[in-house]
């Protein structure tokens, strides 16, 4: 009978131990090589080969009881380890992948979040922007007023029912005149609270009349309703030549199309220059929507405050540039038709509806200041005109000096905004900053204002590199996972079927902390140490240097852990006796398995990409499926090429899962709340631009900056037309 | 003179604790130096060394490793842990407590 080799008597003497694969390999090993050092010491004592061995046979003694014996001290050991491996196979791994999609998916949702918010703020024409679902925890507030009846005071034409409704609820507060002055600016005739009632047009511009009288007797003083009634009625009365569209079959003359409203309007527009103030209240209502909506922490958040305070600032511009031309047309019809003093008294209207305008308390954003200065000039210039005709001459000269005064205000304004400034901001400000350069180009703005803007710029593109770094971490989880499974199908007849190895507690730290945490932190202190990493600048010029950092971290931190997982992984093989492959063979199948694999993902980026652009899905579906396929092909050849060192590879794939996992789990759990909890840090402190609508009580525009060159201009401004700011 | 099973079974963790607070070893190595020092009196067999080196390892008195010798050979090499220092001191105190009782019994004194 021939005699068993050390192979075999050590792998009965373990065979207790195969429910734990590795463990079983391990022992196995410890016994083999304990029995060839025995033969050796027979073999150094004199014995030749065959005895020594068979001397060593001999003493090892029954490996049935052996087997025996080492099951009950290695019990406890496997239950434990095959728990272990149970948890990390139903929770690590599903763990990993769910907040790898979750993030990866949040950041999608943000984004599309933030591309559709800010393509209705910059053209409400537009297309519909298709916002992806928000998840539970994303911190997505798709109506930030949801719980308050607030929401009902849109600063929208379509809307003025809701508004007079919400005023009608409130009339016994005592600031309902706000809500009311609120509803005027968007009421017409079309949408005024009672307008179905109506059953012609007369009874419809009683009803509007009605409206605007009693929002007169809530605030007598308040020129808004006179100014609202002499627009309605000097649209429905008349049109100026200034008005008409431009080209040959289009007369370009003045007219009047209704006697009775032409004469009301007038009378209005005299009515309101008698008025001591003009207040539309559009501040006080941000303010108050400002405050209902919840404290905001992420870019997100303060986009809404954006929206919602870009919403109180834009609506009412037209009646005003309407107004700019009628008064000289009405003027002109009056002066054709002989009545002189009546025609030199609506044009006297256009210094005290200038000021009004110009002295609104809610004129404080940039945009409406010069709105109310182009009112102002258009009314000055057009009012020298028309008192040279009445032979006013003080008067025409008096206008004509204001409109140039104007004119030199505004000009030197904008001469003002000089180039240090603006170098400045498109050095060191942030995207938003440069985003309103109009603003910060005439208001200086400091390093250490610009400062958390700009890091706040930073911060969204490091959280963008890890959620890279987590996707791809995913699909190398997913790779490893997969491919472990077709080497154990691809293994199963052969006696050496992959197994697991779970690294130790002490390797998968130092893989993390050396992998992860090291490049994190010398990336943080590089990019955080002025004079080093350049944080100083912001991204406009500079980001492909950002990029490249950013991209070269991120390569590492992929890279490094996995490389040094590998580099136990493979000392543990060699320890549990498992053929290693040659590195050249290695590398040369290697190297053609990573191509295809990188080729594919590349094809299904692109096709994605085209996708989301021209939404051709038959396109997409082809080309993921040759993606697929791609992948599939060179997981054959990696299995066919390495078959002679499955066990190697099979393990090494299995194993591999354990860094992947646990390095998505420290991105998720450690890494990406932390840059949350910068990007929230930063915006807050961006008085500026982002932070300063988080103000909410104390705002006057926009942003800090265009709060100080609004008062400035304003200043100005007044002071050219002989006012006292 | 061959032992008692019991006897040898209830010192084996004792000198295989004291032998590693020394340096790390492998199996081999542990049963030739016990083979050494009792002057042959002791020559422990494969199942009586590694249940007790694996019993030990489970409940992390110990730690392996797999090195390569000089001529290249691995073996898979035993290391008290911090716990398993405690550990072994705590034996040999219990042996040292225990061995006096039996010799003051024995031969009229501790020693």
């Amino acid at each position: 009978m021939q005699e068993p080799s050390f192979d075999a008597l050590a792998a009965e003497a373990a065979a207790g131990l195969k429910g734990d694969r590795e463990l079983y390999l391990e022992i196995k090993e410890e016994l083999q090589t304990h029995l060839e050092d025995k033969a050796a010491k027979y073999a150094s004592d004199g014995h030749d080969e065959e005895e020594s061995v068979a001397l060593a046979k001999k003493s090892f003694g029954s490996p049935l009881d052996m087997a025996a014996e080492l099951v009950e001290a290695n019990r406890g050991r496997m239950r434990l380890r095959g728990l272990l491996r149970l948890g990390f196979n139903a929770l690590v791994i599903p763990l990993a992948i769910v907040l790898a999609i979750y993030v990866g998916y949040g950041r999608l949702a943000r984004l599309s979040w933030i591309q559709a918010t800010t393509a209705s703020f910059v053209d409400s024409g537009g297309p519909t922007k298709y916002k992806l679902p928000a998840l539970p925890f994303m911190g997505i507030e798709e109506d930030p007023l949801a719980s308050s009846d607030l929401h009902q005071l849109r600063a929208d034409e379509q809307n003025a029912a809701d508004i007079h409704r919400y005023w009608e609820a409130h009339r016994s507060d005592s600031d309902s005149n706000i809500y009311y002055a609120y509803y005027s600016l968007f009421a017409n005739e079309n949408t005024v609270t009672h307008w179905k009632r109506a059953r012609n047009e007369q009874e419809k511009e009683e009803l509007y009349a009605a409206e605007m009288h009693h929002g007169e007797q809530l605030e007598p003083q308040n020129a808004l309703y006179n100014t609202s009634l002499a627009i309605y009625y000097l649209q429905k009365g008349m049109i100026a030549k200034e008005e008409r569209a431009k080209g040959p079959e289009v007369p370009q003359t003045d007219e009047v199309w209704n006697r009775h409203a032409f004469e009301l309007g007038i009378a209005e527009l005299q009515n309101a220059a008698r008025k001591p103030y003009l207040h539309t209240y559009q501040m006080e209502v941000l303010r108050k929507k400002l405050v209902a909506i919840p404290a905001p922490r992420f870019t997100e958040d303060y986009l809404q405050l954006l929206m919602v305070a870009s919403s109180e600032t834009f609506p009412e511009y037209a009646k005003w540039r309407a107004l700019a031309r009628k008064i000289p047309g009405c003027a002109r019809l009056l002066l054709a038709e002989g009545r002189r003093a009546d025609a030199e008294a609506v044009m006297d209207t256009w210094k005290p509806l200038s000021l009004l305008l110009m002295r609104d308390p809610s004129n404080s954003t940039l945009i409406k200041v010069l709105v109310a200065r182009a009112v102002a000039t258009i009314l000055s210039e057009k009012a020298a005109e028309i008192y040279d005709r009445l032979g006013a001459t003080a008067k025409a000269d008096e206008a004509r000096s204001l409109s140039a005064r104007l004119e030199k205000e505004y000009k030197d304004w904008k001469t003002a905004g000089n180039a240090r400034n603006d170098a400045s901001v498109a050095l060191h400000g942030s995207i938003m900053a440069n985003t309103l350069l109009p603003v910060f180009s005439n208001t200086p703005s400091t390093m250490q204002e610009l400062t958390p803007g700009r890091m706040h710029d930073h911060v969204i593109a490091e959280e963008v590199a890890v959620q890279i770094v987590m996707l791809l971490l995913m699909l190398a989880l997913l790779g490893t996972v997969g491919l472990g499974a077709l080497w154990l199908l691809q293994m199963r007849r052969a006696a050496a079927i992959p197994f697991l190895l779970l690294p130790p507690a002490k390797e998968m730290a130092r893989a993390l902390l050396l992998g992860l945490v090291l490049p994190i932190v010398v990336y943080w202190v590089y990019s955080r140490l002025p004079g080093i990493g350049g944080r100083e600048f912001g991204w406009r010029g500079m980001w492909p240097r950002f990029i490249i950092e950013l991209g070269a971290v991120g390569l590492v931190m992929i890279w490094l852990p996995a490389f040094l997982i590998k580099r136990y992984i493979h000392r543990r093989c060699e320890g549990l006796g498992i053929a290693l492959p040659p590195r050249k063979e290695e590398w040369s199948s290697g190297w053609k398995v990573y191509s295809i694999v990188f080729a594919a993902l590349l094809l299904a980026a692109v096709a994605l990409f085209f996708a989301t652009q021209v939404h051709v899905t038959f396109e997409l579906v082809a080309a993921l499926l040759m993606a697929a396929g791609l992948i599939g092909a060179a997981s054959r050849y990696a299995l066919k090429k390495r078959r002679e060192h499955g066990l190697y590879y099979g393990t090494l794939a299995r194993s591999m899962a354990a860094v992947y996992a646990f390095a998505i789990l420290f991105l998720a759990i450690i890494v990406q709340p932390w840059l949350l909890y910068n990007e929230a840090q930063w915006l807050r402190r961006d008085t500026i631009c982002f932070g300063y609508l988080a103000e909410k009580q104390n705002i006057a525009g926009f942003t800090s900056i265009e709060a100080k060159t609004v008062q400035r201009l304003n200043a100005e401004l007044l002071t050219a037309m002989g006012e006292k700011p | 003179m061959p032992f008692n099973t019991e006897l040898v079974g209830s010192t084996v963790e004792l000198l295989v604790l004291k032998l590693l607070a020394e340096r790390a070893m492998y199996g081999y190595e542990i049963i030739q130096i016990v083979n050494e020092r009792t002057d042959g009196a002791f020559n422990w067999k494969e199942g009586t060394l590694y249940p007790v080196l694996h019993r030990l390892e489970g409940k992390g008195f110990l730690v392996t490793e797999w090195q390569a010798a000089d001529s290249g050979k691995k073996r898979r090499y035993y290391k008290l842990t911090t716990k398993g220092r405690g550990h072994a001191e705590e034996k040999v105190a219990e042996w040292r407590t225990f061995s006096g009782s039996v010799n003051a019994v024995l031969y009229g004194s501790a020693v």
